[in-house]
């Protein structure tokens, strides 16, 4: 009973083989015991059978060597000087390490006490006193064998439990003749509930199955019991705390050797994550990244089985086509992050005009997706906005939508900390009035919506026939006035210019006209805005300039006193810069002298972008042609450019003419703008001259050309031949 | 080995051979005199015991006596010396009861049968050489 050291033997105590010893490759034993003798037949015995051990003389200095070699297997003397046998082997097992270490306690076989004890405080087995030597060896390895497989056990089982909680696989079993059923702890835990804190059974499982899913999972294990298969089925489980999962459940049977079932079992996975990983791919596919609504492709799906539904039962939809009006100006100023803000704002409150409980008249009806889902906003694409409204009753409630969208939207928005306004322009189609498929439906509430910009944005417009009429009116124009000009019914007629104190003619402005061959003659007031939209205008103004250079080389040809001949360049011509060579064509190919040919330019184009039009008018100057400054008083003119640009002639706008000589202020203007000419060294013409009166105070005060109903209205070139023999006209009221 | 015959002759075994032989038989070439080790052990240590049994008697220090009756017992009855361990084991007994009393091995009894097991033991020893 005395520490070995009193002993005087010459073995110390804790000597052993170290375990990085070469060799020191069999299981490793801790041997306790103050007694040396008996530490040392132990160490001989298990040496023999391949042990590699560690001795201790006390409990504190076993502890110490066993965090050090962390032993395969412990052998413990009960009774030692200070920390006994008990308490030791009670510490050991307090350790993480020491859970599942064997532990062997020497108790006497006279003491039955102390080997209850020894089991109490966690030993496995006794050892007892005096020892059988022939046999130790041999216990102690069996011992070993059998915990190794204990331990293997429950290494198995955490690293499955580790794995299903990695996995969240929940597993169960139930055992059908004793009705006992068993789930795994990450079963409790995918039902969100502590385990073992319910008994499990089907039925406990069912509750925490969402209702709509428990048919289902009856039906499943009916399968099971019945045929070989379990269903696999993704099932919703409605948590204790209100939370829903979604769980994969799995199940097989087993059978005993007379093929009667005796056992189901199955898993249950949590993959709820999965499901939203496939959600989230789904909502990339099917949403809008910037505002998270509907994209065009998951808009027109909805569309579709919308129009399916609504053919089905009748039913009436509306479709909304939206575009705001200064998105772009917005984008441009305040950049891209701020527009995509702008873009996100707007849909929120296209969101809430639509939810708003005063929306819809049938409110609180059934709707066909199942939820709230009488309406649906997309965006389609850059400022494009789209609605859906299923279930309309009333046409007007589309309407009703679209001018709460028009209010929300008309309200300031706060974007990149500035508070900027948009509106927007609405078109509305409506099934089945104008179109019963999701194309035609979208263009037509597309093309609604356009009408609606074209009426000055900021309101909405539906497509109806007569809009779809006026559509196709003006697309049939289009077709007709190209074929026009291929087929040649366009014609000139020509306005002659007359020095009013001699009655000579001096020049004749080329007006176009259209002989249609069923409309008879179109008036340009009809064509020539269809024309300047179109881009036909540059091809028609060509045809105007090499046939008024022909007509009046063919005069020239035939002997006429020469006039010259003016036309007028559209707006278009002048600014996209080909007007040059359209004019240096028209002169080659007619052999028009340049000097003849003068082009009228209005006011408002040539001070549009004034050193542009220097730079052009310049060139046609170059050429040798004459420049006219049409329409003049109507635009805002600048002096210093005036005077800079190479024109010859200005013509007063006829507004100007039409109230002479009564109305003083444009006596005045009249007045003004020929003395301003004259001192700018420009010929002055007066149009719109159809009275003597007006004539008698033009030529009072100076003007030097007149152009007017009083000598001639325009007319076809077949009508000049007498009147250019004689190069003179009377006015209409002394020729009468 | 007089003290050897004599416990033989006498009819009672001072030392039972069967324990020295598992011993023996655990001897190998890496102990190859352990049986001879743990005697010497043995007989090292027990003088010590014997005097904290003889002091604890004197004092009526019971945990003293049982402690050091309890080692006696335990390493004698390792060598086989039984009947030695049997008398250790009573007063071991009667020291955990508190029972101190007449019937209690005398402290000379018990040194009288060392002496005989110590006689066997050194006999062993010499004719293991």
């Amino acid at each position: 009973m005395r520490a070995s050291s009193a002993t005087g033997a010459p073995t110390s105590a804790g000597s052993g083989p170290n375990p990085g010893e070469p060799g020191a490759v069999g299981p490793v034993a801790l041997i306790v015991d103050d007694d040396l003798a008996m530490r040392l037949l132990i160490r001989q015995t298990l040496e023999r059978v391949g042990f590699a051990c560690h001795e201790a003389d006390n409990g504190i200095a076993a502890l110490e060597r066993f965090d050090q070699i962390a032993p395969d297997i412990v052998l413990l003397d009960v009774v030692m000087p200070g920390m006994n046998g008990y308490a030791l082997c009670s510490e050991l097992r307090r350790r993480p390490t020491g859970a599942f270490v064997p532990i062997l306690m020497l108790t006497g076989l006279d003491d039955p006490d102390s080997i209850n004890r020894a089991y109490e405080v966690g030993a496995t087995d006794f050892i007892s006193k005096p020892i059988n030597w022939g046999i130790l060896g041999h216990r102690i390895r069996y011992i070993l064998r059998a915990n190794q497989a204990f331990s293997d056990l429950e290494k198995n089982r955490e690293s499955l439990e580790n794995a299903q909680r990695i996995a969240h696989l929940g597993s169960w079993e139930w055992e059908l003749p004793r009705d006992t059923v068993h789930w795994s702890d990450e079963t409790y835990r995918i039902l969100g509930i502590a385990p073992d804190a319910i008994a499990p059974s089907f039925s406990a499982f069912l509750h925490y199955v969402h209702p709509d899913d428990r048919d289902a999972v009856q039906e499943s294990m009916r399968r099971l019991l019945q045929m070989r298969e379990f269903v696999g089925q993704v099932v919703r489980i409605r948590r204790q705390d209100g939370g829903v999962r979604h769980a994969q459940l799995q199940g097989v049977r087993h059978l005993d050797s007379a093929g009667s079932i005796t056992r189901l079992s199955g898993t249950i996975q949590d993959v709820t994550e999965i499901k939203e990983a496939e959600e989230r791919i789904r909502h990339l596919a099917y949403y809008d990244a910037i505002t998270g609504l509907p994209n065009r492709q998951f808009f027109i799906e909805r569309l579709q089985q919308a129009l399916v539904h609504a053919k089905r039962y009748q039913r009436l939809l509306g479709l909304l086509s939206l575009d705001l009006d200064q998105f772009k100006r917005i984008n441009d100023t305040l950049g891209h992050s701020a527009g995509n803000e702008l873009l996100l704002s707007v849909s929120q409150r296209l969101s809430d005009a639509v939810r708003a409980p005063d929306t819809f008249a049938h409110e609180g009806k059934e709707t066909i997706f199942g939820h709230d889902m009488a309406s649906t906003v997309a965006r389609l694409g850059g400022d494009e906005f789209s609605l859906l409204i299923t279930e309309l009753t009333h046409y007007h409630d589309a309407a009703k939508v679209a001018r709460r969208m028009l209010e929300e939207l008309r309200k300031p928005f706060r974007v990149a900390k500035q508070e900027v306004f948009v509106s927007v322009s609405v078109g509305l189609a409506l099934y089945p009035l104008d179109g019963d498929d999701a194309e035609t439906l979208i263009k037509n509430a597309g093309a609604a919506m356009h009408f609606a910009k074209d009426q000055g944005r900021d309101n909405y417009q539906f497509y109806s026939r007569a809009m779809n009429a006026t559509a196709l009116e003006k697309l049939s124009m289009e077709a007709q006035l190209r074929r026009a000009l291929e087929r040649d019914e366009l014609l000139l007629h020509y306005q002659p210019k007359i020095r009013p104190a001699t009655g000579e003619i001096v020049g004749l402005e080329a007006l176009i006209r259209w002989e249609h061959p069923e409309l008879g003659l179109v008036s340009p007031a009809q064509f020539i805005p269809l024309a300047e939209e179109t881009g036909l205008i540059v091809p028609l103004g060509e045809w105007v300039l090499l046939n008024a250079c022909r007509q009046n080389q063919d005069w020239q040809r035939l002997g006429y006193p020469p006039v010259h001949v003016a036309v007028n360049i559209a707006s278009l011509h002048f600014r996209q810069g080909t007007l040059g060579q359209s004019v240096a064509t028209a002169l080659q190919k007619s052999g028009l002298h340049p000097s003849w040919l003068e082009l009228e330019v209005t006011e408002s184009m040539l001070m549009d972008s004034a050193e542009t039009t220097l730079a052009t008018l310049s060139t046609l100057k170059g050429m040798g042609v004459r420049l006219a400054i049409d329409d003049f008083g109507t635009g805002y003119s600048s002096l210093s450019y005036l005077k800079r640009f190479p024109l010859d002639t200005l013509k007063i706008d006829r507004s100007f003419v039409k109230d002479l000589p009564h109305d003083a202020e444009d006596a005045a203007i009249a007045k003004a703008i020929i003395a301003m000419a004259h001192s700018l060294k420009l010929e002055v013409v007066a149009e719109g001259v159809e009275t003597a009166e007006q004539l008698a105070f033009l030529q009072q005060h100076g003007c030097d050309l007149v152009q007017g109903f009083l000598f001639s209205k325009p007319m076809a070139a077949a009508a000049f031949h007498d009147v250019l023999s004689g190069k003179k006209l009377k006015t209409a009221a002394g020729g009468r | 080995m007089p003290d050897s015959k004599r416990a033989v002759q006498s009819g009672r075994e001072v030392l039972d051979s069967t324990a020295l032989e598992a011993i023996r038989s655990l001897q190998s070439d890496s102990a190859p005199r352990l049986l001879a080790q743990v005697v010497q052990i043995y007989l090292d240590s027990t003088p010590a015991l014997i005097e904290q049994l003889r002091t604890g008697m004197r004092t009526s220090d019971h945990d003293a006596i049982r402690a050091a009756a309890h080692s006696l017992k335990s390493s004698s009855a390792n060598l086989g010396a039984n009947t030695f361990a049997n008398l250790c084991r009573s007063v071991e007994m009667a020291a955990r009861d508190g029972s101190m009393g007449p019937d209690v091995p005398a402290i000379n009894v018990v040194e009288h049968e060392y002496a005989a097991v110590r006689h066997a033991l050194e006999a062993e020893l010499e004719a293991m050489g």
